[in-house]
């Protein structure tokens, strides 16, 4: 076998040379920005932005028109837009996460992990005192919520899917419906239902199956979506191999769905972790570690935020900020999680 | 060794008909005043760091009927879409090489990559007219899609295209109807159609039979024999029948365990009735692949 000595190329990639005058005609499209900012009764941040925009856009156009003609400066005209949407889109998270980052950074010491609550109080200086309770108690919410809305979704999704039974319109409404109820009425459900008629109080798990309504609709829709997505001829590959319905969704389209579904526990959880208001009434309170969901109260991130902004003093609102800051790195490190250990690599050749 | 002899006699007469059926049909390339085709030099395709298509270098003379053959995973599929420019989609793609339309390389800095697909039109291996459109505004889909002016009545151009693609007389009272109605050897017929309206130099066929019936195949095959008059035409094929029939010029791809890299090509009668290595031999005469 011969051995090629021919090195790869992409002659279809930017080249540096290609590149040197798309960054000029940007440079030149800032310079312009400044300087008709500077002379024209236009100020402000915004009209430095929208005029770079339009200059640096404009220059595009320019060099594509004269390099490729009128039906390729279109195409970078449309480019142009899309990049400046996604800017405009994305600028809001970026800022958000920054602000969090740099506020929540100031309550932020080792002791903060390990911690809880009951040596310390809002006003505390900020090396006193940390959030143990609330990590373990939104986790606590998440996994439980979780292990009570998945099996239940999942199903519903399948029922929708695979089953088409006579009450699909009516459970696909209810779906629908359900993911329009307001949070804190799926608090105040539980509340009224189970914790006002009985004896029980306010503890994880009650503050779970209130998460729980919440989640069912989120990972429902988006299992449906990805069921549907499954090609019908695998399932009628497996049921021509003489399965059955039961053996042919558990063996081949729940596994061909996999990543999707795992997509759907993610926007799920991602709806929950961060909601406040269902704990109010179902969490109970408590400032250190309750390792039992099922009585006592419990703290939760969320809620340790919420207390914070309402103790009002300064260093209640930093503590605020830094609860902000941990729950979102519990959220990125559960999400990252679930995408290493959930996704199968697929061998390309 | 019996076996082989026996199988080796079976075989023969069919090799004979094969290359009987492509001498009726021999012509000189570049007959037609098409300009100077579309040449392939040393073209190489990597997909990431795997090396499919090794150092290919062919002409497709103006006017001519080139079908490529081989197993499948010899890279014809692959070789193919290089000469459009449809394999860089691929986001790990990498090519070396030259691909010449009309002498200029179409991977040239600074080319038009929509105006090479334009001259340089495709059709799948799967029938795909757009489901959104009613059958006439697939044909004149190209127009719009590539922004073309045309000088003359949109209606002639339909009925033309439509007429070269063998579908007219089908088609001719529903024009306005979806084209997810027509059989697959219509849309097939209709997706050439479409491909015909922006009058390409070349058209690239990425087995565009292998999923219809022999009557629908017969049909397409007819098209090509006409198309070929007034375009150059690269066909890929499992079928051997359908390359002797309807090419002018047949090259081989084999991959024997490494890359693909083209064995020979030739006039097609030569390839099916006297070809020059072993291994095409092997594959025209059906003894594997």
């Amino acid at each position: 076998m011969t051995t090629t000595t021919v090195a790869p190329r992409k002659p279809w990639k930017a080249t540096k040379a290609d590149l040197y005058p798309v960054f000029g005609a940007l440079a030149l499209a800032a310079i312009l920005d400044y300087a008709v900012v500077a002379v024209t009764p236009m100020k402000g941040k915004l009209a430095y932005v929208l005029l770079f925009f339009i200059f640096g856009a404009g220059f595009q156009m320019a060099l594509k028109w004269r390099a490729l003609g009128r039906r390729a400066a279109v195409d970078s005209l449309a480019a142009s837009v899309a990049i400046a949407g996604a800017v405009i889109a994305f600028t809001p998270v970026i800022s958000l996460l920054l602000t969090t980052i740099v506020k929540g950074a100031k309550g932020i010491y080792p002791g903060f992990f390990y911690h809880d609550m009951s040596v310390a109080n809002y006003q505390s200086p900020l090396n006193q005192g940390g959030v143990v309770q609330a990590i373990v108690g939104t986790l606590y919410l998440i996994i439980l919520a979780t292990a009570i809305s998945l099996p239940l979704s999942i199903l519903t999704a399948l029922y929708l899917t695979e089953i088409r039974g006579k009450a699909s319109g009516f459970i696909q409404f209810l779906v629908q419906a359900m993911s329009g109820i307001p949070s804190v009425v799926a608090g105040i459900f539980i509340y009224s239902a189970l914790l006002l008629t009985t004896s029980l109080r306010g503890s994880t798990i009650m503050a779970a199956l209130a998460l729980a309504i919440l989640m069912i609709p989120t990972v429902t829709r988006t299992a449906q979506e990805v069921l549907l997505l499954v090609p019908q001829d695998l399932r009628e590959a497996g049921l021509a191999l003489g399965a059955t319905q039961w053996k042919t969704v558990a063996t081949i389209v729940v596994p061909a769905a996999r990543n999707g579904l795992i997509t759907a526990v993610i926007l799920g959880v991602a709806r929950i972790a961060g909601e406040t208001a269902p704990l109010l009434f179902t969490l109970g309170v408590s400032n250190k570690i309750n390792w039992n969901p099922f009585s006592g109260g419990q703290s939760a991130l969320p809620y340790y935020v919420w207390s914070g902004l309402g103790d009002g003093t300064e260093l209640g609102i930093d503590r605020a900020w830094s609860g902000i800051l941990v729950l979102l790195m519990l959220v990125l490190t559960l999400f990252v999680v679930a995408r290493v250990f959930g996704t199968r690599k697929v061998k390309i050749k | 060794m019996e076996t082989r002899a026996k199988m080796s006699t079976e075989n023969s007469p069919q090799t004979n008909s094969l290359a009987g059926v492509a001498a009726a049909r021999v012509r000189e390339p570049g007959t037609a005043p098409l300009g100077s085709g579309l040449e392939a030099r040393g073209v190489h395709a990597w997909f990431g760091s795997h090396l499919a298509l090794e150092n290919v270098s062919l002409d497709f003379a103006a006017g001519t009927v080139t079908a490529l053959i081989g197993p499948s995973g010899c890279g014809k599929s692959t070789f193919i879409r290089t000469l459009n420019r449809m394999h860089e989609f691929i986001p790990s793609a990498a090519m070396a090489g030259e691909v010449l339309l009309d002498g200029k390389d179409i991977y040239a800095a600074g080319t038009d990559v929509t105006r090479v697909r334009l001259q340089i039109g495709m059709v799948f291996q799967k029938p795909n007219p757009f489901p959104s459109m009613t059958i006439g505004e697939n044909v004149l889909a190209g127009l719009k899609l590539a922004q073309i002016k045309h000088d003359g009545n949109k209606d002639d151009l339909l009925e033309e295209c439509l007429t070269r693609a063998g579908l007219w007389n089908e088609v001719k009272d529903r024009l306005g109807a979806h084209a997810g109605g027509l059989s697959g050897g219509q849309q097939q017929r209709l997706c050439i159609a479409r491909s015909l309206a922006v009058n390409p130099k070349v058209l690239l066929m990425d087995e565009p039979c292998s999923a219809l019936d022999p009557g629908s195949t017969l049909r397409i095959e007819d098209t090509i024999s006409q198309l070929s008059k007034t375009m150059t035409i690269v066909i890929v094929t499992h079928n051997m029948q359908q390359a002797a029939r309807v090419s002018d010029y047949t090259a081989f791809f084999l991959a024997d365990g490494g890359p693909g890299q083209m064995i020979e090509v030739g006039p097609t009668n030569e390839m099916f009735s006297r070809p020059k290595d072993q291994r095409t031999e092997n594959y025209v005469s059906g003894r594997f692949g």
